[in-house]
């Protein structure tokens, strides 16, 4: 088992720099996420701990040893494709075995010593009754659980996921989710974990890091990312339905007053003085969750808005309001009537809103 | 009415095709009945007479072939120098592929397009390639080399005759392989060899299949460089048993009925890899 630091690693590919002076410490035994959309670098940074590719600035350690040059072989890691990458001419058995098989002088295994690994893992995977079988002769969620085993059967150090569970259907992915969780616990090992799905991150994952355009924005449990997200990127890409963003100009400051695109809103919050002067530009963030809809107008409603849309979830309906010139979302329970171009009374709740620096996108409060 | 009309259109147009198609076959096929029926008659003639058949038809003539000595020969020289080929092929052909397809380095568009050009234009490029090789082989054999009747040697000229073309189906084929394959075989701390001829290689099983019918049919069906350098593979046997003062028309077609029968077999028993492997860029048989 071992920890896995990044210091400063930047790699470019001619003119794109792919990944931006990352520092990352992940702690032994953790799930480690790192989420962002697509193109963000996530996947680079993965293959830069793997070895596949070499950073062109800044130092990765695993267990306390710089690993910059050092082969993937030596650095003891086992990474999980997105497409599983099984070996189509092999039997599952094979497939499984193969990290040990290539390397089986240096372990110094013999064939039956491998032999019992081999089935061992697959034990623990419920693969075992599949030993014999090719590849294509399995379903998705069993190549799935394959690869997996390969990966586990070396007893790496880090185990490196990339996308592992994108290629499986909705429902399964939920199941093979709580698996990789326990299967996690049990081999406690070092696990860094790439996707863009903030569902799928927010519930493995120990810590996640947030990623775009190469650079690393916040990492933090999935805890103090929803609650407390430093950047606005993180704002929006954290939760879903994802968080409204309105834009304001600051027309008081003692009580923090916004004049926002049709409507004015008292935050009464006071801020340390000198953050924000008369006529500041800022983005108002207010989770979906925090919009309540009234029917009638009751104390302390001032907003007024008309429902444009109406997406069912089930429990739930994510409901779309037309406020002022903008346009947000709200999550309201279903026991909710109300229907689409109907007049709505609307209460952000004022304490959870989060407001950000138009300029630096950055968190002010 | 208008209808019975239609109907009776349909079938007259599927009359028409069906004759057109028996009309083409029989086209693409005459050559080998003709062959046939020449290979057959008691007598050795080109000119299929109604006379010459009313003498009879015999298979004496491919029992002379089969137990003439020389033709055993070279039907075992050519099945060594085709095996060779494909070895070597594999063995040569196949890294460089591998390299072609997944690594970057300097100049490898340069040789592809080289390649490619090679693979497409014969003709007199060709032949001033046939004479240049056998300037080079007359003068290493006068320095003591034993290049002359070596079917070792007649396998490697093959070989490097098949480079270009080969070369571009193999590396389009392993294009086609998602390269999470070999990566996940690196992390796992497989060598480079291993990647290759225990991973890839194995994978790209219909592209391996075509290279060694393509190499078996080059090598089986090549006579000029092999009479060049005196190695007596089969073809080479039919070559110069069919020139002479008086062609026995008879054993030659006897002849290259035997001879044309492997690369059917093979044809046929590779097809389902040869359509698979075409569509991975091989242009050209």
């Amino acid at each position: 088992m071992a920890d896995v630091k990044l210091r400063g690693v930047t790699k470019k590919f001619g003119r794109v720099v792919a990944v931006n002076r990352v520092t990352l410490d992940i702690s032994d035994g953790e799930f480690f996420a790192i989420l962002g959309p697509s193109g963000c670098g996530k996947t680079t940074l993965l293959r830069l701990i793997a070895g596949l590719e070499f950073p062109d600035e800044g130092e990765i350690l695993i267990g306390g040893r710089v690993v910059n040059n050092l082969h993937p072989r030596d650095r003891d890691v086992a990474m999980v494709f997105q497409n599983y990458a099984l070996y189509p001419h092999m039997r599952v058995f094979d497939n499984i075995a193969f990290p040990l098989m290539v390397r089986r002088r240096e372990l110094g295994l013999d064939k039956e010593a491998i032999r019992r690994r081999v089935v061992e893992v697959a034990r623990v995977l419920g693969i075992e009754g599949l030993l014999d079988r090719y590849p294509r002769e399995l379903s998705g969620g069993q190549q799935q659980r394959v690869a997996l085993a390969r990966a586990l059967v070396r007893e790496p150090k880090v185990w490196l996921l990339d996308e592992p569970l994108s290629n499986l259907d909705a429902k399964l992915r939920v199941q093979m989710r709580a698996e990789l969780k326990s299967l996690q616990r049990k081999f406690g090992v070092t696990t860094v974990y790439v996707t863009h799905d903030q569902g799928e991150a927010m519930s493995l994952a120990d810590r996640i890091a947030v990623m775009n355009e190469g650079r690393v924005l916040q990492v933090g449990t999935p805890d103090d990312l929803y609650l407390k997200p430093l950047d606005i990127f993180v704002a929006t890409f954290i939760g879903s339905p994802s968080t409204n963003i309105i834009p304001c100009n600051v027309v008081s400051v003692e009580t923090l007053e916004l004049e926002c695109a049709g409507f004015n809103l008292k935050t009464g919050i006071s801020l340390d003085p000198g953050i924000l002067k008369l006529g500041d530009k800022v983005y108002l963030g207010v989770r979906p969750e925090h919009v309540e809809i009234r029917k009638s107008q009751d104390e302390g409603v001032t907003l007024k808005g008309k429902v444009t849309i109406i997406e069912p979830l089930g429990s739930q309906s994510i409901v779309t309001l037309s406020l002022g010139s903008e346009s947000i979302r709200a999550l309201t329970s279903r026991d909710l009537k109300v229907d689409v171009g109907e007049d709505v009374y609307i209460r952000i709740d004022v304490s959870k809103t989060l407001l950000y620096d138009a300029k630096t996108g950055k968190l002010l409060l | 009415m208008f209808r019975g009309f239609l109907d009776s259109m349909q079938v007259i147009i599927r009359i028409f095709l069906t004759v057109l198609a028996l009309i083409l076959v029989f086209a693409l096929l005459y050559p080998i009945i003709y062959v046939v029926i020449v290979s057959l008659l008691v007598g050795q003639t080109l000119i299929i007479s109604i006379d010459a058949i009313r003498m009879g038809l015999t298979v004496d003539r491919y029992l002379g072939t089969i137990n003439d000595p020389d033709f055993v020969r070279g039907v075992t020289m050519s099945l060594v120098v085709a095996f060779l080929h494909i070895v070597f092929s594999v063995l040569l052909i196949t890294p460089a592929a591998y390299a072609f397809s997944r690594f970057k380095f300097r100049g490898k568009d340069t040789i592809l397009i080289l390649y490619l050009i090679l693979s497409q234009v014969g003709g007199g490029f060709g032949i001033a390639a046939l004479i240049a090789l056998y300037v080079l082989l007359v003068k290493l054999n006068s320095i003591g080399l034993p290049v002359i009747g070596n079917p070792v040697v007649l396998a490697l000229i093959y070989t490097a005759w098949a480079v270009p073309f080969q070369t571009w189906l193999i590396k389009n084929y392993f294009d086609s392989l998602p390269r999470e394959l070999d990566e996940a075989a690196f992390i796992d701390g497989a060598s480079w060899g291993t990647i290759v001829f225990k991973v890839i290689l194995p994978a790209s099983r219909p592209a391996m299949t075509v290279i060694a019918l393509f190499s078996f049919m080059g090598a089986w069906g090549e006579f000029i460089i092999a009479s060049f350098i005196k190695v007596p593979t089969v073809a080479a046997y039919i070559y110069q048993t069919a020139a002479g003062q008086t062609i026995f028309w008879g054993d030659f077609a006897a002849r290259t009925i035997l001879f044309s029968i492997p690369v059917v077999i093979l044809f046929v028993i590779a097809q389902r890899y040869i359509g698979e492997a075409m569509r991975y860029g091989a242009g050209k048989l």
